[in-house]
């Protein structure tokens, strides 16, 4: 999709230009700041959405933002979003450079679905168990569904290994089906 | 009240789920970008194949379309429902495909297969039959030696079918295509009673539920739903249902098919197939082309229609046929046939259009239908001059050849006089006496529907015309001359019949012929 395209193109942009400027590190821990401040203000994603506002003020929101606490590649790739009129796909652009930033470390994304929260011990020997099994730094997404019941549901790169409780009983669901239809 | 064991209920449920399988494997899966008009971009699904069946996490499934470079193109093959942006869609590893069995004989499906008439599952052992299958090759063939009677007198003397053959019926709305079909469903009963039957599968494309529900009503009525499949996919069904319809037909056919029976599959119709293959491919954003069909609509046909065939009768050869389905091996045999009927509806009888001239350029013929000869009358409506059948003819029987060989020469010949003839009052002897006897000719070939006729009935009363037998008789009594014709042929001379439908015919029986024609002429003729 065209879309998707866009935002990787964006993403693989200030990857590139911050590893030239030896400061992709930084600019990392600056996406990891936005994304955070976007998902946990819905305020500033409506600002950003928002095409009644004029690109200027969203600019200088945006320097007030994170002029102060991010480097200036970041801030002017932000300014840069904001003139194209892209910065509504400004968290799935983070996405993107996320994602690249992990692949280029050799970190895999592994989400786990779980029915209950666990503690934060038993989260790490989760992820010490993962990397010995995916040889691999991983970056471990948590998240709590109580509809899956019980067991676990873990997600590895477009690979899904579904323990859950759920998955075990719509199989004897459908199993049930198929017998009563036979009959 | 009666005491039930727990134990009891422990052992039910440990034999009802002796086969489920709880072992957790590691699936593949994508995340949904965007969904509507049943259409589903996805992301991830990296080693999807294109036509692969794929599951959403409501249990709906989807075709896989478009293969792009950083998503998956998706037809659901079921409502649209509580699929959302984010849900999580699992590859199948399954080829989209339709399961198959005695079992769907007599019964109304939809394009996967899922009964839809109300009766209960389908029972008995079934084979998953692929719904795209390539056609098989040429070693795998034999040419068209059999003939298909559709027990229509104007398509089995001068158009005729054979098994393995691909005929297109064509023509405007209203001008009865869909009764030829059915009329030639029916007339497949003969050989279903004789132990020999030729399955049918009618394919409902794009039609309202009502007109299909009324044709089931219609073979179950003539007791022909004992050979026949019906396969809707209605005006109210999704777009890729539509489209998917032939294709899960031609695969119900190819089972019996290369199980050594023969069959016979019509597609209800064709253009509406279109008009939904349309759909799909611009909501899938593929480029337009004439008339904003997409460029590989020829190739939707064309790999369709060349699925019907007769397939070589040699066991060993058949049973290493090309793309077999895993299923079907060990279970194949030589000899069976696959006749597609296709219909295509015109617009104001413009054959030269895009989908016409494509399906045209594809068949082995073509049945073309008008509107004027239908409004006067002459129902079926058949063009002779336009219509043509390219392989049927060595399909003939002999017998059916040789009284036929110059009744579509002499109809042609009738037609082109009957225009001139409109001018002048005079005309000269010859003349009139081709037009008399064209005039009787199309009196002959006029049929009600449902009521197939069995060849040798049709050989002996096209003979009586042929041969001119009925010159004496008025044009408005040649119908009721036929039916007492044919009675006294039933009552004098069964064995004649016999004969003629043995495929023999000789000066013995032309004069048995003449002599029952005479009898009954008589009684006709005015003095």
């Amino acid at each position: 999709m065209n879309e998707l395209k866009l935002q990787k193109r964006y993403a693989q942009s200030l990857f590139d230009l911050a590893k030239q400027m030896d400061c992709l590190e930084k600019v990392h821990d600056d996406v990891l700041l936005i994304t955070d401040a976007c998902l946990e203000n819905r305020q500033l994603q409506v600002i950003l959405k928002n095409p009644t506002i004029k690109p200027l003020l969203k600019r200088q929101i945006i320097v007030a933002l994170f002029g102060e606490c991010c480097q200036e590649l970041s801030v002017k790739f932000l300014s840069l979003i904001i003139t194209k009129r892209r910065e509504i796909h400004l968290l799935s652009i983070c996405d993107c450079f996320l994602e690249i930033y992990r692949k280029e470390h050799n970190i895999k994304t592994v989400e786990l679905v779980l029915a209950q929260s666990i503690d934060e011990e038993f989260n790490q020997q989760i992820k010490k168990h993962l990397q010995t099994v995916l040889q691999s730094d991983i970056y471990l997404v948590t998240k709590i569904n109580p509809k899956i019941l019980g067991g676990f549901c873990l997600t590895i790169e477009g690979k899904q290994y579904d323990a859950s409780f759920l998955k075990k009983l719509s199989i004897l669901k459908k199993e049930f089906l198929v017998n009563l239809n036979n009959q | 009240m009666t005491n039930i064991k727990p134990s009891e209920i422990t052992a039910i449920l440990r034999q009802q789920l002796s086969n489920a399988n709880l072992d957790t494997t590691l699936e593949e899966v994508g995340t949904v970008l965007s969904i509507g008009d049943g259409i589903v971009r996805v992301y991830g699904l990296m080693n999807a194949q294109a036509g692969e069946l794929v599951e959403f996490a409501n249990g709906t499934e989807g075709i896989v379309q478009n293969l792009e470079e950083d998503n998956v193109g998706i037809v659901l093959l079921g409502e649209a429902g509580d699929i959302n942006e984010g849900d999580i869609v699992k590859r199948t590893k399954r080829i989209a495909s339709i399961p198959v069995g005695e079992g769907l004989v007599g019964r109304v499906i939809n394009t996967i297969g899922y009964p839809i008439d109300g009766k209960g599952p389908i029972t008995g052992e079934t084979i998953d039959m692929p719904i795209e299958r390539k056609a098989p090759g040429v070693i795998y063939r034999q040419p068209v030696e059999e003939p298909l009677q559709t027990g229509i007198k104007a398509i089995d003397s001068m158009i005729p079918i054979g098994r393995g053959q691909r005929e297109l019926i064509i023509g405007d709305r209203q001008t009865g295509k869909t009764a030829i079909a059915i009329d030639t469903v029916l007339n497949q009963k003969e050989f279903y009673q004789a132990g020999k039957p030729v399955y049918c599968i009618y394919v409902a494309c794009g039609q309202k539920a009502s007109t299909v529900a009324q044709l089931v009503k219609t073979l179950e009525e003539h007791d022909a739903m004992k050979y026949t499949i019906v396969l809707a996919a209605t005006a109210a069904d999704v777009a890729a249902m539509q489209f998917y319809a032939p294709f899960a037909g031609a695969a119900i056919g190819e089972y019996f098919r290369d199980t050594g029976r023969s069959a016979l599959v019509v597609y209800d119709d064709l253009s509406k197939q279109a008009v939904a293959y349309r759909e799909v491919s611009l909501l899938l954003r593929r480029p337009p082309g004439r008339e904003a069909y997409p460029g590989e609509v020829f190739y939707l046909h064309s790999r369709l229609l060349e699925r019907a065939c007769k397939v070589i009768n040699n066991d060993e050869v058949a049973s290493s046929m090309n793309d077999l389905p895993v299923g079907l091996k060990g279970k194949v045999k030589g000899g069976g046939s696959l006749t597609a009927l296709p219909i295509i509806e015109t617009q104001a009888g413009d054959i030269s259009a895009y989908i016409p001239t494509n399906v045209i350029s594809i068949t082995d013929g073509q049945i073309f239908l008008e509107s004027n000869l239908f409004n006067s009358g002459i129902k079926p409506a058949i063009n002779v001059g336009v219509s043509v059948s390219r392989v049927g003819g060595k399909a003939q029987i002999k017998s059916m050849k040789k009284v036929s060989g110059t009744l579509k020469l002499d109809q042609a010949q009738y037609s082109e006089l009957e225009a001139f003839s409109k001018f002048g009052s005079d005309i000269d002897p010859a003349t009139k006496a081709v037009l008399e006897k064209g005039k009787r000719n199309v009196e002959i070939l006029k049929q009600p529907q449902y009521s197939p006729m069995t060849v040798e009935e049709q050989v002996a009363i096209i003979t009586c015309g042929v041969k001119g037998w009925l010159s004496e008789v008025p044009i408005k009594k040649v119908i009721d001359f036929e039916k007492d014709f044919l009675i006294l042929m039933h009552a004098k001379y069964q064995s004649v019949l016999d004969s003629i439908k043995a495929g023999n015919i000789d000066d013995d029986i032309y004069d048995k012929l003449h002599e029952v024609a005479m009898d009954t002429a008589n009684k006709y003729i005015e003095h």
